[in-house]
């Protein structure tokens, strides 16, 4: 018999760096002798503690860079002890897997990207490779709504988008505080306020839940075709090759066949953004 | 996904034949997995280790577990790690030594075939496969009881993926081989080509299986998918309300196949493992995602999925429905919840009237 991909065997990259975000964001950048990670925007790594556990982790640095970097949320025992590690350190990785954006589907047009909280991570990714061919699009405006100003991940990298004129930047808290001076509400705030051309506009958006039921309603509203809105969605996916059976949406394994999907895809799916009751 | 195919070539094998069969089976040291009948529950069976000829339950209505668990266990080691300085070292865990399987009834033929099927899919599941390599098949014809629903289904007369298949007749056995190692399976073992009444007889037998068990279901796989997908919020919450969400019907189905994650580590701290082992949709949290959102947080919701993943989105993939009839699922449930009752109420409630 051939033998086929060990799927469920990690590999190791070296932890160089571990960076401070947030109160509960951490920024990890890796590299491994194999050189570059070759991921598309999109796509996520099954990152491992050995004796911990894995967690799904989306990319967040652009294609291509020699290095690769996740920002981790501490929320589990995993994330937790990624959080502890440091320069040095070797971590288990198995991926990426999934379908990314469409990035081929986005030249010639507007690029609006939505992002919702944490979702801003791999929206991250997918910016750094709209940068990197700036000349193929039009506009690219970032609509980014955090819960507050302590909350807004990459400041700095937010702060030299907006000042190089390549991305018009858009932040908004819903809570604001002494320090803020943007505006408070939430993502679909400024969604209503931009001059959009619908015909000539792709979406793409990361966020829980809320805002794709309603940043994508409106933006239904504003003309735009559910073809050209894209969503990545979260799941706890386990083995991250559609078959352990944890990110089953409807008839979809989202890690297999998303994690990103259009609008239009996903239309007839309420799994995809109802949480039950 | 052939249901049934044609045997290579039919044989007839006397009781004392197959008695020698088995004895020198277990005689060269194979490990063979069979039908045992199980001493905490008498009349109650298992796939075990055979150690003696004479346990084979020759005569089993169904086993507890079905043989799913030979070639994914409920619980397997993936790899074993061991940290220190520098990178970890892993190794891989997977069981290599051949077995034989006997004693499959038709039903779980049919969904080793549906897992060989999701397995295979992309990206094939070399673990699965592995497993599956390793191990010759044999059949063995079945009688059905009440819960059994395999006619409706259409998985009675599955032969596939066994290597060879027995069915029982008055005077010794009828064995269909169906590939080269179902036929090197009977290398050593005086056989006859198979008479043409023994033939008809075997048919004959099948023909009183159908008759008995035929028409549980009052309606085809294809109608109980489309009443599926007319089917409402109420329904639901009516028919799980007997539903303690512990998860039984997953563990005892043939064809259900989530699994979840863990790592162990061991006293020392510095080595472990990681392992898989079976999950079920029916237990809360299933698809709880980080930061406590859970897209299925009600028993109705959880049973009207599984539902819909054998009957609707499965056979959307496959072409097949991931149900065999076996009736585990039925005979594990505590609360009571009969596949068959809740599928007839489905057609009734959602079904098109049929003028």
């Amino acid at each position: 018999m051939v033998r086929q991909q060990a799927f469920y065997m990690p590999w190791f990259a070296n932890l160089e760096s571990s960076e401070h975000l947030t109160d509960h964001e951490r920024l990890l950048t890796f590299t491994r002798d194999a050189g570059p990670l070759g991921h598309e925007p999109g796509q996520f790594l099954q990152v491992s503690v050995l004796g911990v556990g894995e967690a799904p982790l989306s990319v967040c640095s652009a294609p291509r860079e020699q290095a690769f970097q996740v920002c981790v949320t501490d929320k589990g025992h995993v994330s937790h002890a990624l959080h502890k590690l440091g320069p040095g350190d070797k971590v288990g990785m198995r991926g990426p897997y999934g379908q990314g954006f469409p990035v081929g589907r986005f030249a010639g047009g507007d690029v609006l990207l939505v992002a919702g909280g944490v979702g801003m991570a791999p929206l991250r990714c997918l910016l750094g490779s709209l940068l990197s061919r700036r000349e193929d699009y039009g506009r690219i405006i970032l609509v980014y709504g955090a819960r507050n100003p302590g909350c807004l991940l990459f400041k700095k990298d937010l702060d030299a988008w907006g000042r190089s004129g390549e991305v018009e930047v858009h932040c908004i808290v819903d809570h604001a505080d002494d320090t803020w001076t943007g505006p408070e509400g939430v993502v679909t705030d400024p969604l209503a306020d931009l001059e959009l051309d619908p015909e000539n506009t792709r979406v793409a958006m990361v966020g829980p839940p809320a805002v794709f039921r309603f940043a994508g309603a409106a933006l239904l509203e504003r003309g735009i075709s559910g073809n050209d809105i894209y969503l990545s969605l979260e799941r706890r996916f386990q083995c991250g090759i559609g078959k352990c059976g944890h990110c089953q949406l409807n008839d979809l394994y989202i890690c297999r066949d998303g994690p990103v999907f259009s609008w239009s895809f996903l239309k007839n799916r309420p799994e995809a953004t109802e949480l039950g009751q | 996904m052939p249901g049934t195919i044609g045997p290579k070539k039919t044989w007839e094998v006397s009781f004392a034949g197959m008695e020698g069969l088995l004895t020198s089976l277990l005689n060269s040291g194979v490990t063979v997995y069979a039908p045992v009948e199980r001493k905490d529950r008498l009349g109650r069976y298992l796939f075990a280790r055979l150690s003696h000829p004479a346990r084979m339950a020759w005569n089993y209505t169904t086993t507890s577990l079905p043989p799913k668990k030979l070639f994914a266990p409920p619980e397997e080691t993936l790899f074993t790690f061991e940290t220190g300085k520098g990178e970890p070292l892993v190794k891989e865990v997977c069981p290599t030594e051949p077995f034989v399987l006997f004693g499959v009834h038709p039903c779980d033929l049919a969904a080793l075939d549906r897992l060989d099927a999701f397995y295979a899919d992309s990206p094939a599941e070399y673990r699965w496969q592995a497993q599956r390599s390793r191990a010759t098949v044999v059949g063995l014809d079945c009688t059905p009881d009440e819960h059994c629903f395999c006619v409706d289904m259409g998985t009675m007369e599955t032969r596939h993926p066994a290597d060879l298949f027995l069915t029982p007749l008055e005077q010794g056995w009828l064995v269909q081989t169906y590939t080269d190692k179902g036929e090197e399976f009977l290398n050593n073992t005086p056989r006859e080509r198979a008479r043409e009444s023994a033939i008809e007889e075997a048919a004959k037998r099948t023909g009183e299986k159908r008759k008995k068990a035929a028409g549980r279901l009052k309606g085809s796989v294809e109608q109980i998918a489309a009443a599926l997908s007319r089917s409402d919020e109420e329904f639901w919450e009516k028919y799980s309300a007997a539903c303690f969400s512990c998860g039984s019907c997953n563990l005892v189905c043939p064809t259900c196949h989530c699994f979840c994650m863990e790592d162990r580590l061991d006293v020392s701290l510095s080595s472990g493992s990681r392992i898989r082992k079976w999950d079920s949709c029916q237990l809360a949290g299933f698809a709880k995602v980080a930061g406590g959102g859970d897209f299925r947080p009600s028993a109705s919701s959880r049973m009207r999925h599984r539902w819909k993943h054998k009957f609707v989105y499965l056979p959307r993939r496959f072409g097949t429905a991931f149900c065999v009839g076996c009736g585990r699922c039925t005979r594990s449930c505590p609360g009571g919840v009969d596949m068959v009752s809740v599928a007839n109420k489905l057609l009734e409630t959602f079904g098109e009237r049929v003028e």
